[in-house]
């Protein structure tokens, strides 16, 4: 194989769709859509969440003594707004039908088993959400805090474990706790990561294929390079270019959480991920990418329209993220006998093998096992999705039959699609 | 110096011949047309020369040893199938393709602009296929197939949907390429431009080859005892002539002769009688799309086998 030739095909490739109008929508069209939901997600959902400006009164019965003393005197000096306290129900139910509440809450005397406070209001002025938070925070929460009587141990109450600091073996710097989640999430984002770059590959790989075959291309191709060279060039290409969109997705999604006030990468520092973890993460990443990718080409070849593609490759990408299917398997035993195959099985260690690092202590002969099997498997599928490749391709126009596949793999050489010519001809 | 030795090459799809024992040779420097009427294993042949395909049995080698990756450099193909890339402008295009036959950027590049030029599409450099015309699509594919300066050029129907001036400049092309040393082989239909255009030939028919050798000497093969003259006179008076058989037009007209009669004694006979005038006088050789039609329209087995009989292979 000529690795000059692959060269030759993955940079264009890359220059090619890099300036097709389709994918450059996507790269910068889809995160800002992305963002635009958010922003505006989190805008409507923070002003439902918490804006109570919209009640002017609420009343509130006490019958527990959670908020008012035995005789009658609430804990709180002072009730927040817009909290109007009444000695017994039937007086705010007065001021309710007098129009001067929006509504009125009641603590009943098992308020302490059953932790529910009953709520009366009009269907238009409905107690959503915010206000019963509300209520929690600024009143029955100072309340039991005045009960007690000292601050600090209302405050353990409320957090018992809130000081506490954790740290990675050898090293000084205390660990977040959002960097235990994010290692057991690295996989699982991996996963995520060849998903979306196997679909975005596969939907280049579409889209060229189709219009190499509607054009007729294949025959100069395979007079100049062979399938096997075309094969690489294309997946290295397009892999690139698919790497590029998610880099700048990560980019204008980092710029936009600055503009937020979070700082992405000093977070993502203070996670100390292990270096080795994270060269295995991007190993089995990148075979990963290899061996779906093959397989997708074959696919893209072999049928005769986009949609059909993208539901075979919907499916096979579902084999991928299989180990995430297995996810409690994974946490509850990292090295038992579904979490050892899924992390060495060609087809699910490229999720499964991180997935498990992240959760035990994997023998690096099992990492290097895992490696193995792919590049074995890897090798094989190039072969296949070579012949498959080069088959469907010269074949315009028709789907591939499981049996045309059979006979040109047994075969060792494409003769069907010349016998399907030279049977219409003659 | 052979270019191309195909010996008995066969291919079978299933029940179907494809190519039945075809054995020819292309020599170095020529133009080898290769005829056959549809489906009769023309593109199955060119298939198997370039590796597409593999042969069931017999041998083919090209620049004298069996096909390699390294034979791909040296070869130039114009499909039957043509296509190219609709979107990308010309230049990139074609010294992309020229690239992945191994010339280096810079060029393939100038190459490419070179060969627009010589081409008459200079002003479409920085345009793209779907900009083009069909006959300028063609055009540029043929460039592509050049653009490397191959030493075998093997086309497909070069002249299929291309206008006459179109057809000329890409004619010119093709003999300037072979005046340079490049070996071309041609699939084509238009039986005048093999008559002008091609040194040798191969015709098949249903996979077996029924016509092979030098285009003169196979016109030749095929004339009757007769010749053509225009001119004034009672030609059906003239000893030895047993038909006379006028063309569209009137002038030209068609004389057969008699098995003892020549077409010398023939123009003796009229250079001595004074009541003839004669302006135009020639042997009557037939068109090969008359043989071509004869062959494949019936006497292809006769044709065959009387030629394995005299074993006409130069």
């Amino acid at each position: 194989m000529s690795w000059h030739k692959v060269w030759l095909i993955a940079r264009r490739e890359f220059w090619f769709n890099l300036r097709r109008r389709s994918f450059l929508a996507s790269m910068f069209l889809f995160p800002v859509l992305f963002i635009g939901i958010l922003v505006l997600g989190g805008a409507l959902g923070s002003s439902s969440a918490s804006d109570i400006s919209s009640y002017t009164a609420v009343g509130l019965v006490d019958e527990s003594g959670v908020v008012v003393r035995a005789d009658g005197t609430p804990y709180l000096a002072e009730m927040p707004e817009p909290f109007r306290l009444y000695p017994a129900e039937i007086d705010a139910q007065r001021a309710f039908e007098a129009g001067e509440l929006d509504g009125y809450y009641v603590l009943r005397a098992d308020f302490l088993k059953t932790l529910k406070p009953e709520a009366y209001y009009r269907r238009d002025r409905v107690f959503g959400e915010a206000l019963t938070r509300h209520l929690v925070r600024e009143v029955l929460k100072p309340s039991v805090a005045a009960q007690v009587g000292d601050p600090n141990l209302a405050a353990r109450l409320e957090s018992p474990l809130g000081n506490q600091k954790l740290y990675r073996f050898g090293n000084p710097q205390p660990l977040s706790r959002e960097a235990l989640l994010a290692v057991v999430f690295a996989p699982i984002l991996v996963s995520s990561l060849m998903f979306i770059m196997t679909m975005n590959v596969s939907q280049f790989l579409m889209t060229g294929l189709a219009e190499e075959k509607e054009n007729r291309m294949m025959e100069l191709f395979i007079t100049s390079a062979r399938p096997s060279e075309m094969l690489w060039g294309k997946l290295i290409g397009l892999g690139a270019l698919s790497l590029l969109q998610i880099a700048v997705w990560i980019g204008i999604g980092i710029v936009f959480a600055a503009t937020q006030g979070t700082d992405v990468l000093g977070t993502l520092a203070s996670y100390q991920l292990d270096a080795g973890f994270l060269l295995v993460v991007a190993i089995y990443t990148m075979l990963g990418y290899a061996l779906y990718g093959a397989i997708m080409a074959a696919i893209g070849a072999s049928v005769n329209t986009d949609q059909e593609a993208r539901q075979i490759a919907a499916l096979v990408s579902i084999v991928g993220s299989l180990p995430l299917l297995f996810l409690v398997s994974f946490l509850l035993d990292p090295n038992g006998g579904a979490a050892l195959v899924l992390s060495l099985l060609p087809f699910t260690s490229p999720s499964g093998m991180p997935l498990r690092m992240a959760v035990a202590n994997v023998p690096s002969e099992h990492v290097l096992l895992g490696i193995l099997l792919q590049v074995v498997t890897i090798s094989a599928v190039m072969w296949l999705a070579a012949k498959i490749f080069r088959l469907g391709m010269l074949n315009y126009g028709k789907r591939l039959s499981l049996g045309e596949l059979w006979r040109a793999l047994r075969e060792g050489r494409q003769q069907i699609i010349s016998a399907r010519q030279t049977e219409e001809a003659l | 110096m052979i270019t191309i030795d195909v010996q008995n090459v066969a291919k079978r799809y299933g029940q179907k011949v494809a190519v039945d024992d075809v054995s020819f040779e292309v020599r170095r420097g020529e133009i080898f047309s290769l005829l056959g009427p549809n489906g009769a294993g023309k593109t199955t042949i060119i298939r198997m020369i370039l590796d597409i395909i593999k042969p069931d049995s017999g041998r083919i080698e090209v620049f004298g040893a069996p096909f390699s990756e390294a034979t791909k450099q040296r070869i130039g193909y114009l499909p039957e199938e043509r296509g190219l890339y609709k979107n990308v402008p010309l230049v990139e295009l074609l010294s992309y393709l020229g690239t992945l036959k191994g010339m280096k950027r810079r060029e393939a590049e100038q190459r490419a602009a070179q060969l627009l030029n010589e081409l008459d599409l200079g002003a479409y450099k920085k345009g793209k296929v779907r900009e083009l015309s069909r006959g300028m699509s063609q055009k540029v594919q043929f460039a592509a197939t050049i653009i490397h300066r191959p030493e075998l050029l093997i086309i497909d129907e070069p002249f299929a949907g291309l206008d006459p001036v179109n057809t000329e400049i890409i004619k010119n092309t093709i003999f300037r390429l072979r005046s340079e040393g490049a070996t071309v082989v041609m699939s084509i239909h238009e039986m005048h431009q093999v008559e002008e255009m091609a040194d040798r030939l191969l015709m098949i028919h249903q996979g077996r080859r029924v016509l092979y050798g030098e285009v003169d000497e196979v016109r030749q093969r095929y004339a009757e005892n007769a010749v053509i003259v225009s001119g004034q006179g009672d030609w059906a008076a003239l000893r030895g002539v047993t038909r006379v058989q006028p063309d569209e037009t009137g002038r030209n007209i068609t004389l057969y002769l008699d098995e003892q009669t020549t077409p010398e004694q023939i123009m003796a006979a009229l250079a001595s009688d004074p009541s003839y005038t004669v302006r135009s006088f020639a042997r009557a050789v037939p068109r090969l799309n008359d043989i071509f039609i004869r062959v494949a329209g019936g006497e292809a087995k006769i044709a065959a086998s009387a030629l394995d009989a005299a074993e006409v292979r130069p």
